[in-house]
């Protein structure tokens, strides 16, 4: 008798804790997912198209969400890291110079974004608009 | 098709770095496989690929780790096999209340801390891809998982696997292990319930009967494989290919059914018949290879998955100084009282708490898990890779703090014969 309320009081509440908390839980609401991995195409001013530094036609990249916080890296391609916040639909990155900025917009439960990047070469005054698909969820190998 | 030199190359470095930080942490006092999951990360973006970028970027092409990936898969599955394969039933005899109260109050009470905190973190470190319950549980599951092999082998090390002590924690261990997978199972199915292709009350249905089908099939199948190894005295090649054929089936089942691959492996190890050389025969054969080459495979691509960097800023680094505070107090005290209760002395109760507090590679296989299945973030990943270290690399400067080894000595008991003594022969690196 004695074991069964020991097991009670130490295994017993616990469980019954877990249990609310997963009911308390249920009206938070997180942030919208925007991370994965994208495949970006941008469309590029057409006398930037083969100046040095500028965006590739389409490149790999890769958005590491926590929360809010997100980190875009883009594989194979002359572009910096960037880091920002997302709010709501949107998400605004930048370099560490905050030289190059990249805003982009994903609508809820789709995975297709657009955007725009601003501050590459030939592009500084302009912005380089792009679209991007997403093509795996983040964590997928290779995406470091 | 794999680029065969790339390949090789990246084993190369991976096993003469996995050594040579492995032999530094056993001069500090510390399993080899502490240092092993440490050079894990030095290989990674978060050391090497931040010092070096291009020459990581030449080591470890994005492009050339999905042939890793499979080879660290294959190895951690080998490796789950083995800590099933040491699961022994001998260690609960005569502590089976002690080992189950403690064990499943030291599994419960880091559970209900981790999804307490899974309140405060879910807004701040996931998304809407994730349910509430899926990252709940999960992070639960992720505060209260104890590392058998590591424990095992820290056991060892301080000559403890024959004190009262270790004992009741090697059996603690053993318990939480097959508790902690059992649970892990159903989160896994939680979380996948919603985007899975195959229906919940199918995977559930297809969960008991591969318990059924373990117990009632493959269990005498293998005592049958056992009698055949004890004609031939000797385990033949023929022998290993089929249970490692089963093994696998096992796994190809668990994870069709929805669950994962290495619940299969694991389980498969664990209904093993025990008791005879069959599965010592076993263990030896498996073990060093597994531990000398797959393991540092497998750390090498935790550390590969893991980006340091990702976690900036002060903010962050309070929410990773929170969770290890959190999986420390809810795994060393939610233990240490569960033990206290059952009638063991503060001193006693404490060790096992250290003990018990012990996460090592273990909890790197179940972060994998969530990171593969999406319900954690890879912030929240590196966070918890931390915090499995810091808890693993604890263990051994606490114990000797709270059970010094004059202490230990003091209190052995005397040998009671070979059928007295706990039967375990700990997964050398893990």
């Amino acid at each position: 008798m004695k074991s069964f309320v020991i097991y009670l009081i130490l295994v017993g509440i616990p469980i019954a804790g877990v249990v609310g908390v997963l009911q308390a839980g249920r009206g938070i609401t997180p942030p919208p997912y925007v991370g994965g991995t994208w495949a970006v195409t941008f469309v590029p001013d057409s006398t930037c198209h083969s100046s040095p530094g500028a965006p590739e036609d389409s490149v790999t990249s890769v958005i590491m969400q926590s929360g809010s916080h997100v980190v875009v890296t883009f594989a194979n391609s002359a572009l910096p890291k960037l880091r920002g916040l997302a709010n709501g639909q949107y998400f605004r990155v930048a370099s560490s110079s905050d030289s190059v900025h990249m805003h982009g917009a994903i609508k809820r439960g789709e995975n297709r974004m657009r955007g725009f990047l601003v501050g590459v070469p030939c592009a500084a005054a302009r912005r380089t608009t792009f679209r991007g698909t997403r093509v795996a969820p983040p964590g997928a190998v290779g995406a470091h | 098709m794999p680029h065969l030199p790339t390949l090789l190359l990246q084993i190369g470095v991976i096993l003469i770095v996995a050594r040579t930080v492995g032999f530094l942490f056993r001069r500090i006092n510390q399993p080899q496989v502490v240092g092993e999951m440490v050079a894990g990360i030095l290989i990674g973006p978060s050391v090497l690929g931040w010092l070096a970028p291009g020459l990581s970027n030449a080591l470890f092409p994005p492009a050339s780790l999905g042939f890793l990936s499979a080879l660290s898969q294959i190895g951690v599955l080998a490796f789950m096999f083995v800590v099933g394969l040491e699961l022994n039933p001998q260690l609960m005899k005569g502590r089976g209340h002690t080992a189950v109260v403690t064990s499943h109050a030291s599994i419960m009470f880091p559970f209900l801390l981790g999804s307490i905190l899974a309140l405060y973190l879910y807004p701040r470190v996931s998304d809407d891809s994730v349910t509430f319950t899926g990252f709940a549980l999960f992070l639960g599951i992720a505060m209260s998982i104890t590392a058998f092999p590591v424990l095992a082998r820290i056991l060892q090390e301080r000559r403890l696997m024959n004190h009262p002590v270790g004992a009741i924690a090697l059996a603690c261990a053993a318990v939480d292990d097959v508790t902690a997978w059992c649970i892990l199972a159903a989160v896994i199915v939680i979380v996948r319930a919603s985007h899975a292709a195959m229906p919940l009350w199918l995977t559930i249905g297809g969960a008991a009967g591969f318990g059924l089908v373990m117990w009632f099939v493959a269990r005498p199948l293998f005592r049958g494989l056992e009698r055949v190894y004890q004609q031939r005295g000797k385990m033949t090649q023929n022998l290993l290919a089929l249970i490692l054929l089963l093994v696998f089936a096992s796994a190809w089942l668990t994870e069709t059914l929805g669950i994962h691959a290495l619940f299969g492996a694991f389980v498969a190890g664990a209904v093993m018949p025990k008791g005879s050389g069959f599965v010592k025969a076993l263990t030896e054969r498996l073990e060093d290879i597994v531990v000398v080459l797959f393991l540092p495979l497998f750390f090498a691509f935790t550390g590969l998955r893991m980006t340091i960097g990702v976690v900036s800023g002060s903010e962050m680094w309070f929410y990773c100084g929170l969770i290890i505070v959190v999986a420390v107090v809810g795994k060393l005290v939610g233990s240490m009282l569960a033990a206290r209760f059952t009638g063991l002395g503060w001193r006693e109760s404490a060790a096992i708490g250290a003990l018990m507090n012990t996460r090592g590679l273990i909890q790197l296989v179940v972060l994998n898990i969530g990171l593969d299945i999406g319900v954690i973030s890879p912030a929240l990943f590196a966070m918890m890779v931390l915090m499995a270290l810091v808890t693993t690399f604890m263990t051994t400067p606490l114990l000797a703090v709270i059970y010094p080894r004059r202490l230990v000595e003091q209190t052995m008991p005397r040998p009671v014969g070979a059928s007295g003594q706990p039967q375990l022969e700990a997964a050398g690196g893990g």
